[in-house]
């Protein structure tokens, strides 16, 4: 009986492998997952939804301490960004001028498809969208959130859904520029919402606090999204570069709507 | 039996829906566990017939190669057959499991 239990499973086990390696040969791997998001993706568009209000309900009810020191740091920032604003307001009334005169056409913008997020990869920094081939979207295609904040790229696009591959995955790199240092460096995945900064040349003067942003450089993104603020500097006299940590913008909390940035 | 491995696959496809939508929202230190592994091994320690554990291990290995991005299609199948194996052929029978009620 325990042998004949042992040779109906050698079989059954030879049959698994035998189709696996037939799903893998010939992509079907794909249709099958598209099938199955299909069928649960109303159930876990709703999971991630209740999971993320859930979760922002906890963090204030456990950060209710730190709410007005936030706030107050917050309304700091708030001002200054305002400042900026106004600031930058004025160089692009002045910038649409010299345009006008040297007539220059106005610059192209992104042609954007809104996406939805229904589920997260645990083991891979991988998280999975509504949006797939059939709407138009391609493997590698830049996604971010509506405040241009960077999320990553279209890793897989099934019919009808894509995978989308965080910026913090190890597997992922891209071109970065740092703000006001004139300081170009590779932005690569250190897993768990982690990135850090290489190949900064070590004569550029960085500072924690400074912002990242994305470089047309790679060819990935397009020039001027925003990818983080520096953490830590590691300006170590045995390496040839200098690296910084980064502490990204990209958050899972509320991260529900993005954009697929189809051309750019 | 019958019963007892559609409520099985149930529960690890309700599971894994959650895992990858409700759960990765409370995660320890960024890192949200792989629950369908720990009800597999849960359920291959306990079980009394020695055939539910498998189905367990199949589909649970199945559905994770869906929803999740790995190597090949058919990784997780793998490493959930080779933990069943483990824990059916060496564990269960060189270590003694708690006195608890089998299922």
């Amino acid at each position: 009986m325990r042998k004949f239990f042992a040779l109906k499973l050698f079989v059954v086990l030879l049959l698994v492998l035998g189709v696996f390696v037939a799903v893998n040969l010939t992509g079907f791997s794909g249709k099958i997952k598209n099938a199955f998001y299909s069928f649960s993706s109303s159930l876990q568009g709703n999971a991630w939804e209740a999971g993320n209000s859930f979760s922002n309900f906890f963090e204030g009810l456990f950060n209710a301490g730190n709410l007005k020191k936030e706030m107050n740091i917050l309304l700091a920032e708030n001002q200054e960004l305002l400042g900026r604003l106004a600031q930058e307001e004025l160089l692009k009334e002045e910038n649409e001028f010299l345009r006008e005169a040297l007539g220059l056409k106005e610059e192209a913008g992104f042609s954007l498809m809104p996406a939805r997020v229904i589920g997260k990869d645990i083991s891979g920094e991988l998280i999975l969208v509504n949006k797939g081939a059939k709407d138009g979207i391609l493997e590698d295609m830049p996604v971010i959130t509506v405040e241009k904040v960077v999320v990553g790229k279209i890793s897989s696009a099934y019919d009808n859904f894509s995978e989308v591959m965080l910026l913090s995955n190890t597997d992922f790199s891209f071109d970065v520029r740092i703000i006001g240092k004139d300081a170009y460096g590779v932005s690569k995945g250190k897993g768990n919402l982690n990135s850090q900064v290489d190949l900064i040349p070590k004569e550029k003067d960085i500072a924690v606090g400074d912002a990242v942003l994305t470089s047309v450089l790679g060819g990935i993104f397009p020039e001027g999204l925003l990818v983080g603020e520096v953490k830590e500097v590691n300006n170590s006299d045995v390496e040839s570069f200098q690296k910084a940590d980064l502490d990204l913008f990209l958050s899972l909390e509320g991260l529900d709507d993005l954009l697929i940035i189809k051309d750019f | 039996m019958i019963k007892k491995v559609i409520l099985t696959l149930s529960l690890i496809y309700l599971l894994i829906l959650l895992q990858t939508s409700f759960l990765p929202h409370f995660s320890f230190w960024g890192i949200t566990p792989n629950y369908i592994l720990i009800l597999v091994v849960f359920i291959t320690l306990f079980e009394k017939s020695g055939k539910l554990g498998i189905w367990a291990a199949f589909a649970g290995g199945l559905l994770n190669d869906i929803f999740y991005s790995s190597v090949f299609f058919g990784f997780y199948s793998a490493i959930f057959f080779l933990i069943w194996f483990f824990i059916h052929l060496f564990l269960r029978r060189y270590v003694q499991v708690p006195n608890i009620k089998k299922i």
